[in-house]
């Protein structure tokens, strides 16, 4: 076999004898950049070569005076040339982008870039402009609204920057996330710690095919964001971004409350009815509100009663509301600056970014600035052999959090223990004088202590802001190292090392002055007969600490090898192993008696009971919160993918990996089974036999597989959480974590995907059509256990579920010409039901929380879903409403509650989107570009809130719909919120709480944001010798277009406090 | 050039990645242990404060010593607590029944420590710790499985213990095996098993009392034995107990005027306390709004320093031998006197009952009021010892288990009434309220029988 080659080699090296080489570079017509792996053919003779990573060539050719070579690159002109030799320099050839041709788009997966024309699985990438589009100081929203099958969740229990894609396989809220890879690594700090300046794209991974190489943490889909890179043999750019952010003030009014003057009314009633006596005597000193005590007085005579009623009355015109917006509220002003520098030679290029960005948040007294740097830098060596890259990517952020919110109106009950917002309470008089409101004690027991020598015991919201010190600051910084080896034609080998640490204080220091620390001191405080005061919580602050840190390596040895055999086969083979630690520790301290000055801090007795000062009935220890943690997150994997076309028709693609970590047990961890996937792609208008001419591009994929979960919270091993001492005996004592599970494995999600990618003829119109099924097997979830087990209930691999839907992106050029009209047009279906759980609830459970409060699934239907009691409108005589028992109309609303199953409530159907997309026309006329982006959200349900009698009874206030309520014969015809009854009843509330009429169809379409911009003109950038200069303006959040619901709240927005505010940017972009 | 790159980047990746050992078995968080060692185990079993020393509440809520007022009921802090009072049907309203999930946790501690001894091997070198181990394991899960008779099966009658249902009797780990009631006989058997075995285990003496010690051991013997009717065992059990240690302490050196009459006693000891677990706590008690029962505070003499060591002048408790604001409810050298007077009275032998009975009552008299107690008719000593039973053993968690116990004998036995807003609630003898129900979940989901109510 070696004599062969041997022979074949001299013979190869006999005819290069007779020939000439000639060398050259292909570059791009629009920005002169090289353009690598473009194709140089030599006409007639069937050789052709790829050019390197700058776009260089060299090509060997016959010793002819004439030569016809033909150049090509995907996405460019093909271009035909003449040249004569001998060559007098280096060739030098331009090509011009095919506009109308169809892009190469190169998807990152973490692990490799891929072309998507030869992939099989389903990727979305969001390039670089379409990012831009938005502005923003987090990276991640960029991606809402514009990426087919993905879903920011909104509404009841959804998180900030809560991701579905295709909706959720997983059960457990803890394995529910998408992966977020940032370049080759997950990224599991803050996302508030990336500048979205240095992002060029992010790629999102739907199914198995796609994301099955991230394996076990890939079941809810995987988001890869690639960062900025620079490019060999490129001249220095030098570019600038700026932009300022105005938000309004959010509608405080947005959800509605009883109006003062029902509250007060409601207080006068209770009033007479004695209702406040009990209280009056309290011996832990309960509030009593403004007119109560008003009230109080006016009936002891000590206060006249037209006095009395006359300062009632001027109550009622007062709305706390109103004090927020003015006192607790501002204009939201966030700037954003970036500037970045890169460039490239022949055997280094380098990237250097610096990002700030300072938020002046719409809470007077938040705050929050970031500072980003970030740098890389790459050699190729070796005659481009040997490839090395090192970087840097650091990030600062600052955020002060001073503002008490408006939970700082908020009257705190402590017996019934209740707490409720006083709607006529003032946070300032007049002159913007702070005011002290009602909080957790009668006034007139505060006043009591003002001769005792206590610290002021008065609570002055509007005070608190300048008092308070509350900051977190975190540092993050991740070193990057990879090195690349070119073996041979094709074959690398490589190592890509990432070091990461984060570190993240948070300081909250409440100084003495401070309504916590005062009333923390004065709680405690002993008075002695003598008058003397002994004081357990020191005088001085309350300094409370988190320090977090963490650090990780991440480290990849991997091989490729990728071989195109004259066109006809070609084979991409990737292997290889990557490991990966994660150490955080983080610790909570606090200090009494802190003194800022002198960093000085007193000792407490954290063993002994103390009587509290305003109910010595009562006693407490002095709060001890410090306490250790430290976290391990330890995985070891082996994966490898492959893909072969042929004839760059059909391509067979293969993938699969085994992951390893601390959590499995040995079982899992040594059955090493592999999670993997399969797919198959048939470029069809290759075939021979295509004729369909106005569709000159049509490929169909399928691919089948699994991906995985992880949830960290739980492990194979009976474990046990060891504490350091026991307050009784002062010795260590362990207690059990959960009991064992030695079968602990990752969740397995089923993905099948099918595909259809089509282009028209010049583009007019192209697209993607997906269909997918996904299932959900083996994901954790919860069972209950009967209590003599010792445990109550047991988490482990209990649940299915199944889901399926459809993703389209169709993208139409309606106008191609000076005026250009460009439509995107996003529809996705992602329909879910859950197939097998073991958990019974309460009934009360799945009418009130199965909506997204909490995770209470029902076989057969969407994890997420809204339940309901049957509605028979309310009594006419009374006002009361109506349900059923037993199919007949009935007010026995204990029987109600008793008699249904849970299979008896109405199901109104999912509560999160089952159908959304999004609608983007794009307009540009010479160097004007406006883009409008509509979204619609379709298919889903909410409940909303209604007024409930137990706390209007209360005398805590409630809903605004109090004011609809029925009060006479014949307004059931108008209202549907039942009449105040006389005496509470707790069933009759969660009956109409619960009743269907509250659950509303969430449909809507809104126009979610308009972009505008303007590019200086290329003569203009000439003359300026600018590459690009941009000012744009951007508005977000503009408002609802239409709605099914016919009432004032937005559907996605239903129990928010507010919908996100309208907000307009401005800002400028200069390159040269 | 090439070998050498390839060997390069095959030497970084070894260098970087680790290769160690145990890369995988480090703990995800290092709070959490696999419990294997015997250190380990007895991590767990020094569970004390939030597992292993707590006894159930309800029934010191339901034995009608102490009274309280709707306002405290209102605040309970569980239905259970609040429904324990009135004797409820209906204890749980579908909340936690804290008594039976905490106990049966401690057993689930008990078995996963006593799996746990199974793969540790014994070697000259442990054996002492590992006997100690073992012992105290058995031990708490006798004393659960006792605390949890007393509330969810019947009173011990010998004739039909074989019949009547008992508690689940789980001595495995393994949460996946079902369980079943099995009777009343099996339950009280294990119990006894447990604490024979236990007693040739544990240490003679412990450092911490949260530890049982053999000491303990017997005296939990004392307690079961009693609670069976089985006077002789009790009486031995309480002699063996007393032979170690049978000092007093004398309330006369007590400080009446401080808010708790006792010491905090892990800090300063006790001398009586033998074996300490204390009372859920709740409520009722913590909040200090619920005094004792007017017969029974007017129930000690005027020279008898019980009542003011153990109550303020407005009947709230401030008794507990622990010094703190819960309730004590392990054994104690007290019990262990009138453990052995009753039985001692009961098998008529008079003088040795009236001993034990003076020397106890030596030490809560003022000194030099109290003469001893003089007779010759065992019946009559008897009620004596019940009786000063009740006034030496209150909020101990005894009382339930006593009135259970005494009921079925005429002389003794106690109707219990309350009134709680207007409305009248009876306990009567033989009661079916005196078993408490088991929990819904209970019922649902292992398919117990429930007790009748």
């Amino acid at each position: 076999m070696k004599l062969y080659i041997l022979i074949f080699l001299s013979l190869l090296a006999a005819q290069v004898n007779a020939q000439l080489t000639i060398s050259g570079r292909v570059i791009s017509a629009s920005d002169k950049t090289g353009l690598p792996g473009s194709t140089v053919k030599l006409l007639g003779a069937g050789s052709g070569i790829s050019t390197d990573k700058s776009g260089y060539f060299k090509l060997t050719v016959p010793g002819n005076t004439q030569l016809s070579l033909r150049i090509s690159f995907v996405g460019f002109v093909t271009c035909d040339t003449t040249i004569s030799l001998p060559l007098e320099k280096p060739l030098e050839i331009a090509l011009h982008e095919d506009a109308t041709a169809l892009k190469e788009v190169v998807v990152s997966t973490g692990y490799q870039d891929v072309s998507k024309v030869r992939a099989t699985g389903s990727f979305v990438k969001v390039d670089n402009e379409l990012l831009n589009r938005r502005v923003s100081t987090d990276v991640l929203t960029r991606i809402e609204d514009v990426a087919p099958g993905l879903i920011f969740n909104r509404g009841k229990g959804a998180g900030t920057n809560d991701i579905s894609i295709r909706g959720r396989a997983s059960i457990s809220a803890a394995t529910s996330r998408p992966l977020i890879v940032l370049d080759n690594f997950p990224y599991e700090a803050d996302l508030s710690t990336i500048n979205p300046n240095d992002v060029e794209s992010i790629t999102i991974l739907k199914d198995a095919a796609a994301a099955s190489i991230w394996g076990a943490r890939a079941g809810n889909g995987v988001i890869v964001i690639t960062t900025k890179k620079a490019g060999y043999n490129r001249p220095l750019r030098v570019s600038f971004n700026s932009n300022i952010t105005l938000g309004e003030k959010p509608d405080l009014f947005y959800q509605p409350v009883m109006s003062a003057a029902d509250f007060i009314e409601v207080e006068k009633s209770l009033f007479s009815k004695n209702y406040y006596k009990s209280r009056e005597t309290s011996v832990s000193k309960a509030p009593l509100t403004p007119v109560v005590e008003l009230l109080i007085a006016k009936r002891d005579g000590r206060l006249s009663a037209e006095d009395a009623d006359a300062r009632i009355e001027a109550l009622k015109e007062q709305d706390i509301r109103n004090d927020f917006k003015k006192y607790f509220y501002r204009q939201r002003v966030n700037r954003q600056y970036s500037f970045s520098l890169n460039g490239g030679n022949e055997i280094q290029n380098y990237f250097i970014s610096a990002g700030y960005d300072k938020n002046t948040e719409s809470l007077v007294g938040n705050d929050f600035s970031r500072f980003t740097f970030n740098a890389s830098n790459t050699f190729s060596l070796l005659k481009n052999r040997l490839e090395l890259r090192a970087g840097i990517l650091y990030s600062q952020t600052k955020e002060i959090a001073d503002n008490p919110g408006t939970g700082a109106g908020v009257i705190y009950m402590i017996s019934p223990s209740s707490s409720f917002q006083l709607p006529y309470a003032r946070l300032a008089d007049e002159n913007g004088n702070p005011l002290a409101v009602v909080k957790n004690y009668r006034d007139s027991f505060i006043e009591s202590t003002a001769q005792t020598g206590l610290l002021n015991w008065e609570y002055k919201p509007l005070e608190e802001i300048s008092l308070a010190d509350n900051k977190d600051r975190s540092t993050d910084y991740r070193l990057n190292a990879a090195l690349k080896y070119k073996i041979a034609d094709g074959l690398n080998a490589e190592i890509i090392y990432q070091y990461s640490r984060h570190i993240d204080d948070t300081r909250n220091f409440r100084s003495e002055q401070t309504y916590y620390t005062r009333d923390l001191i004065n709680k405690y405080s002993i008075v002695n007969a003598s008058g003397s005061i002994e004081r357990p919580v020191p005088l001085g602050g309350v300094l409370d600490q988190t320090n977090a840190s963490g650090y990780g390596y991440n480290i990849r040895p991997q091989i490729s090898y990728g071989k195109d055999w004259h066109s006809t086969h070609r084979l991409d083979v990737l292997a290889g192993y990557e490991e990966r630690k994660q150490e955080d520790q983080s610790n909570v301290y606090r200090l009494y008696g802190y003194d800022d000055v002198h960093a000085s801090s007193t000792a407490v007795d954290y063993v002994n009971f103390y009587k509290m000062y305003y109910y010595p009935g009562s006693t407490a220890k002095i709060p001890y919160i410090d306490s250790n943690t430290g976290l391990s997150d330890r995985n070891r994997s082996y994966y490898a993918n492959a893909a072969y076309s042929y004839l760059g028709r059909y391509t067979l693609s293969g993938s699969g990996r085994l992951d390893r970590s601390n959590l499995f047990g040995v079982n899992t961890n040594q059955k090493g089974v592999p999670l993997w996937s399969a797919g198959f792609a048939w470029n069809a208008s290759d075939e021979d036999f295509y004729s369909m001419t106005w569709l000159p591009y049509l490929k169909l994929r399928a691919t089948y597989g699994y991906n995985g979960n992880v949830d960290k919270s739980l492990s194979a091993y009976t474990t046990a959480y060891y504490y350091s001492n026991d307050p009784n005996t002062q010795l260590p004592y362990a207690t059990i974590q959960n009991p064992p599970n030695p079968e602990l494995r990752w969740e397995k999600i089923k993905i099948v995907n099918l595909g259809l990618d089509f282009q028209s003829r010049n583009a007019v119109f192209s697209g993607t059509v997906e269909y997918y099924l996904k299932k959900g097997i083996d994901l954790i979830g919860t069972t209950p256990y009967a209590p003599s087990t010792g445990i109550t209930t047991f988490t482990g691999n209990y649940a299915n579920t199944r889901g399926n839907g459809v993703d389209v992106n169709l993208t139409a050029r309606i106008f191609d010409r000076k005026f250009k009209w460009y439509t995107d047009f996003l529809f996705s279906v992602a329909k879910d039901k859950v197939t097998h759980y073991d958990i019974q609830a309460e009934k009360s459970s799945y009418l009130s929380l199965a909506d997204g409060g909490g995770v209470y699934p029902i076989e057969g239907k969407p994890l997420f879903s809204v339940y309901s009691y049957r509605w028979a409108g309310l009594d006419p005589e009374t006002g009361d409403p109506q349900g059923y028992v037993n199919g007949e109309v009935s007010k026995d609303y204990a029987a109600i509650a008793s008699s249904s199953t849970v299979d008896d409530l109405v199901y109104n159907g999912p509560a999160r989107p089952t159908v959304f997309g999004s609608f983007r026309n794009t307009f540009s006329w010479r160097n004007i570009t406006l883009s409008a982006n509509i979204t619609y959200r379709l298919g889903y349900y909410f409940k909303r809130a209604s007024v409930n009698y137990t706390t209007v009874l209360r005398g805590e206030g409630g809903h605004g719909d109090y004011a609809l309520r029925w009060q006479k014969k014949g307004d059931e015809l108008y209202t549907q919120v039942p009449s105040m009854p006389a005496v509470n009843n707790v069933n009759r509330n969660n009956f109409y709480a619960n009743a269907e009429q509250l659950v509303e169809k969430g449909d809507h379409i809104r126009l979610q944001d308009i972009n505008l911009s303007y590019n200086l003109n290329e003569r203009l950038l000439k003359q300026s010798s600018l590459r690009l200069a941009q000012v744009y303006v951007y508005a977000n959040n503009a408002g609802i277009i239409w709605k099914r619901y016919s009432g004032k709240l937005d559907p996605d927005y239903a129990v928010a406090a507010a919908p996100p505010a309208f907000t307009l940017a401005a800002g400028i972009k200069v390159e040269f | 050039m090439k070998q050498y790159f390839i060997a390069l980047i095959i030497g970084l990746a070894v260098m970087f990645s680790g290769c160690e050992k145990g890369f995988l078995d480090a703990k995800p968080n290092k709070a959490l242990l696999v419990p294997e060692t015997l250190s380990d185990l007895q991590a767990l079993l020094d569970n004390s404060l939030n597992l292993m020393n707590q006894a159930p509440c309800m029934n010191l809520i339901a034995d009608g010593d102490f009274t309280t007022t709707p306002d405290i009921l209102q605040g309970a802090w569980s239905a259970a607590e609040r429904n324990s009072y009135t004797w409820a049907g209906d204890m749980y309203e579908g909340e936690n029944a804290f008594d039976w999930n905490i106990l049966y946790q401690q057993v689930f501690y008990a078995n996963v420590v006593l799996e746990g001894l199974d793969k540790i091997d014994v070697t000259p070198a442990n054996s002492e710790e590992w006997n100690r181990v073992k012992g105290s394991a058995l031990f708490y899960r006798a004393v659960a499985f006792f605390f949890l008779s007393q509330e969810f099966a019947v009173p011990y009658v010998e004739e039909t213990a074989g019949v009547e249902p008992g508690i689940p009797i789980r001595t495995s780990a393994d949460v996946n095996i079902k369980s079943e009631r099995g009777t009343l006989q099996h339950t009280y058997d294990q119990i006894l098993a447990d604490l024979k075995e236990a007693e040739g285990l544990v240490s003679l003496i412990v450092s911490v009392k949260t530890r049982p010690s053999r000491a303990a051991v017997s005296s939990m013997m004392a307690r079961v034995y009693l609670v069976m009717g089985k006077y002789d065992e009790a009486g031995k059990s309480a002699a063996d107990c007393l032979n170690s240690n049978s000092s007093l302490i004398d309330y006369n050196t007590l400080d009446t005027t401080q808010s708790l009459s006792f010491p905090y006693f892990m800090q300063y000891g006790n001398v009586e306390l033998i074996y300490y677990t204390e009372a859920i706590g709740t409520w009722f008690f913590l909040s200090g709004g619920s005094p004792v029962s007017e017969d029974l505070f007017s129930s000690y003499d005027a020279s008898d320093l019980r009542k003011s060591v153990y109550f303020t002048a407005s009947r709230v408790y401030k008794g507990s031998y622990l010094g703190t604001y819960y309730q004590f409810s392990g054994t104690a050298i007290d019990e262990m006197f009138l453990i052995r007077a009753e039985c001692f009275a009961r098998t008529g032998d008079v003088a040795s009952a009236l001993a034990d009975l003076n020397m106890l009552l030596e030490n809560r008299y003022k000194k030099g009021s109290f003469t001893a107690i003089t007779g010759s008719d065992a019946g009559e000593i008897l009620n004596r010892v019940i009786e000063e039973r009740r006034k030496e053993l209150v909020a101990r968690g005894l009382r339930w288990s006593d009135l259970r116990r005494l009921n079925s004998d005429a002389r003794f036995a106690k109707t219990i009434t309350r009134e709680v807003n207007g409305v009248s609630y009876v306990l009567s003898p033989g009661d079916n309220k005196y078993t408490f129900p088991l929990p819904e979940a209970e019922v649902k989901i292992s398919g117990l029988q429930q007790n009748p109510r």
